[in-house]
């Protein structure tokens, strides 16, 4: 003991914690408004925001072969204009207001959202519903909507990592709606009318399938009222639920069996852009909790097999991750880095044996109890903010999935065992056929890769 | 939302800042060095970036990888950064495991040496170098923003002020550098009396304090070098020619335009900021409004100033819509338009209505910046390294109200003059 009472400081072992103080997801509230449409409300009270998200079907998985990037076309056009207003002063409305409507699109949904101050939010409330049911879709505004959205495709084909994302999701997902990126391609961007966007607009806006999550300083039943005043009357006349379904979003696989390699050539290209994986599972998948802890030791953190091998023992990379897309049909599993050209080779035959590895045998209990802790430990970190509690009751509309889902997901997380982790490892780990893309000078690469898969070579897009 | 803050000094001469913010039961541990690439020089360029790797691969007391695992297995997240002019390291921890952050960061602050091996460095200059490619050389444009700083921060002579090199540092530095020059680099630099710690979150600040002294007491300082000289930002530059054109394995042609202000913390910095906001914030903004939306010219614009200490750089980007029918003529045709809104506002300043957009905008940012304890108290650390005062976070909005139309007229009529502009064309390869 020291002079004042402590213990001598003792630096070669870490210090022992104190006790823990437990963290919860905060208590929410779901109702069901007249027009059909589910009501989420949670109360961050102190913060002086709101964030408001009207979620509406309309998602990417509805595109087709023939229009893909169509419901994200359509998303976007949704705050360039609406029968009120046109596309600049509907910019000014917001901006006024220090804020911006967002207007998004994801795999299953639509979105249109912002997050404003206390004493805007009526105010932001309308615009966000002027933009959800009554945009103007003005023919020059999709035409300037289009020119931007082709700039962007073009621009994506110098840039090496769009590259990789576009030949890993073509190789994986062949003509189902994940093979193509929510963007679209320069022909079904050409192809899109304005027809299509309205009659897709006219099947999304649905209030029986729409959400309104609101996260913020609510007040005692302020924030309700203003959503009864604004968004309500707009959504009670579209009270139906969404019609139309998906096609299937199952991959249809090429090659059933063996791995592949796709190279795309870029010529002098400084570095090489790895997509390594293949089709995943689905977000409501009995095996998802587990299959992230699985994922954890694989590639999920810092400190992760891929990780500490590819970058701290090889050098080989800045960095290299692993995840799981759950979407509703099977997103992707794929393994992402970006390698020295001359390493290719060797850092792909590395990835590789990780993922048999994976298979081969059950997880150490160390190693496993810190991916176990990491995960159930940063959990109250995605809490801070409003927009990140948001996203959180999103997901939970999105998929349909219970309300205790984030109580119940550290008992899940913990309850996962070694052996369930091989288990899960070798029904969804699939390393005999994961599909390689790798995005650099074919010419340096094709020699490396030799003996990995069945190969081919293409040109960027 | 509940303010506690408390500014320290140990007798080493480490500051202590210290915000209690008990929302969530976490705790955010906070390391600034006032040390960055301008503290660099020529020829051994990246130092301090490397350096910030080597931070972490172990100390005395951690082994190799025990930074990471440490942290990860309590369910905490870390990393660290590097900027022209400091060295930050951070994680957010599980409240309790808050002495876990200072056993760390005194470890490595005070028993580095003898855990570096020429092994590590290898490893970590390879990783360092892999890093340089994937954000610089194989990124589209990744080469025009490095050519744009040297050609900015050329001195008459030829020289370079020590904001014309990239923080990650040149390929051949990286290639050059050595152990010895990373060890000097730390014995120079990294003392308690050149270090802001902040500890931010669920704490108790009378006892977090008290653990503070426990273990980085003993860590003794030393001297350090003199700042570097503050000139004003007319001086600095450009000089000579300044403006090139580049090819790259891009698309769409893009133009450069940058100039020299005052720094971080001065009146011309604010008027930047908000010159910046009304430029291109929003669709409603200047550039965004004619250049993306009326006349379809360009695919995307910002204007941004950044927030270093001796000097900032102001800098408008513009991308071309189109690269036909000639890819250098839209580049041109473009840069000669941004340039048109800077003399509008060179001329008239912006609108009440302009001003007005902005600052709410600022506020709203400011009130949502807030939520995240790790942003916090890096700021807190910012304040208190830059200007010895870490409650000017919550002053920083009365300093950007305070701003007129006049001010952002008056430093664009001072500092945007063409004379003092820099500027990169980038055009896709022939």
């Amino acid at each position: 003991m020291t002079a004042n009472g402590q213990p001598a400081l003792d630096r070669g072992r870490p210090p022992v914690p104190g006790p823990s103080r437990s963290c919860s997801f905060p208590n929410f509230e779901v109702e069901k408004l007249e027009s059909g449409a589910r009501l989420w409300t949670l109360e961050v009270s102190g913060c002086g925001l709101v964030t408001v998200v009207l979620l509406m079907p309309g998602g990417s998985e509805l595109d087709t072969p023939e229009r893909a990037g169509l419901a994200s076309f359509t998303a976007g056009l949704r705050g360039a204009g609406t029968k009120h207003r046109d596309a600049l002063e509907f910019a000014a409305a917001a901006e006024d207001l220090g804020t911006s409507i967002s207007t998004s699109c994801g795999w299953e949904n639509a979105a249109v959202g912002t997050t404003i101050g206390l004493e805007d939010v009526a105010a932001g409330l309308e615009l966000v519903a002027e933009a959800a049911a009554e945009p103007a879709f003005l023919d020059e505004e999709v035409e300037r909507r289009r020119r931007r959205r082709l700039a962007e495709i073009e621009r994506r084909r110098s840039d090496p990592a769009a590259q990789a994302r576009l030949a890993f999701a073509r190789a994986v997902y062949g003509d189902t709606p994940y093979a193509c990126p929510t963007i679209g391609d320069r022909n079904t961007t050409e192809a899109i009318t304005r027809e299509d966007i309205i009659s897709f607009h006219g099947r999304a806006l649905a209030a029986g399938s729409c959400h309104m999550i609101a996260v913020g300083d609510l007040g005692p039943g302020s924030v309700r009222r203003a959503i009864e005043d604004t968004v309500e009357p707009q959504l009670r006349a579209h009270g139906r639920h969404f019609d139309a379904a998906a096609e299937s979003l199952e991959p249809r696989l090429a090659s059933p069996s063996g791995r592949r390699v796709v190279v795309v050539d870029r010529p002098g290209a400084a570095q090489t852009e790895l997509r390594i994986g293949h089709s995943g599972v689905r977000r409501r998948h009995p095996d998802r909790v587990r299959l992230q802890v699985a994922n954890s030791i694989l590639g999920g953190k810092f400190m992760s097999r891929l990780n500490l091998t590819l970058r701290e023992k090889h050098g080989y990379t800045y960095g290299v991750s692993s995840a799981f897309a759950f979407r509703r049909g099977p997103g992707p599993f794929v393994i992402s880095t970006a390698v020295a050209n001359e390493v290719a080779g060797a850092a792909c035959r590395k990835t590789v044996e990780e993922v048999e590895r994976m298979c081969a045998e059950p997880p150490g209990a160390a190693e496993l109890d810190d991916a176990r802790s990491y995960m159930v430990g940063v959990f109250p970190y995605t809490l801070q903010t409003i927009q990140g509690l948001s996203s959180r009751l999103q997901t939970l509309a999105v998929f349909d999935l219970d309300r205790d889902e984030y109580d119940r997901w550290p008992e899940r997380v913990r309850a996962t065992s070694a052996e369930d982790v091989l288990q899960v490892s070798r029904r969804h780990l699939l390393p005999q056929r994961l599909t390689i893309t790798a995005v650099g000078p074919a010419d340096e690469l094709l020699p490396q890769l030799e003996g990995l898969g069945t190969t081919e070579v293409q040109a960027a897009r | 939302m509940p303010e506690h803050l408390e500014q320290h000094e140990l007798p080493n001469g480490m500051r202590v800042v210290l915000h209690e913010d008990p929302r969530l039961p976490l705790a955010a541990v906070n390391v600034w060095y006032h040390v960055g690439s301008k503290n660099e020089e020529t020829g051994r360029t990246g130092l301090a970036h490397l350096f910030e790797h080597m931070l972490f691969q172990g100390s005395a007391n951690v082994s190799e990888n025990g930074h990471f695992e440490h942290i990860q297995k309590v369910g905490g997240v870390a990393n660290g950064s590097t900027w022209y002019d400091r060295t930050n390291y951070y994680e957010t921890l599980p409240a309790n495991h808050l002495e876990l952050g200072l056993w760390l960061e005194s470890d490595r602050m005070g028993f580095l040496l003898e855990a570096l091996t020429e092994e590590k460095f290898e490893n970590q200059r390879s990783v360092v170098m892999n890093e340089r490619l994937q954000r610089v050389n194989n990124q589209p444009y990744g080469l025009a923003g490095e050519r744009l700083s040297e050609l900015l921060y050329r001195r008459p002579n030829g020289a370079s002020h020590p904001y014309a090199w990239p923080v990650i540092g040149y390929m051949d530095d990286l290639e050059a550098a050595n152990l010895d020059s990373v060890e000097d680099f730390f014995r120079t630099w990294y003392r308690p009396n050149n270090a802001v710690l902040t500890l931010a979150g669920d704490i108790d600040c009378e006892a977090a304090l008290e653990q503070v002294r426990r273990y980085f007491g003993e860590i003794p300082s030393g001297p350090l070098p003199p700042p570097p000289a503050v000139e004003p930002a007319t001086e600095i530059g450009p000089h000579g020619a300044s403006r090139e054109i580049l090819e790259d394995s891009i698309e769409l042609p893009r133009c450069y335009s940058a100039w020299c202000l005052d720094g971080y913390g001065s009146d011309d910095w604010y008027a930047g900021e908000l010159l910046a906001m009304i430029l291109s914030s929003g669709r409603m903004s200047r550039l965004h409004r004619d250049l993306v939306y009326e006349r379809q010219i360009a695919q995307s614009v910002s204007a941004v100033i950044l927030p270093t200490e001796i000097c900032a750089t102001f800098a408008i980007i513009a991308t071309c819509q189109n690269r036909e029918p000639d890819p250098l003529t839209n580049a041109e045709t473009l840069e000669q338009a941004t340039l048109e809104h800077v003399e509008a506002i060179r001329s008239a300043g912006p609108t009440a209505e302009e001003l007005e957009r902005a600052r709410r905008s600022l506020l709203l940012a400011h009130h949502d910046s807030r939520q995240d304890l790790a942003l916090s108290a890096d700021r807190l650390s910012c304040a208190a390294t830059y200007f010895g005062d870490p409650s000017r976070i919550f002053t920083e909005p009365e300093r950007l109200l305070k701003v007129d139309a006049e001010q952002v007229r008056d430093l664009a009529r001072r500092a945007l003059g063409p004379e003092r502009r820099a500027a990169i064309i980038v055009v896709p390869e022939a």
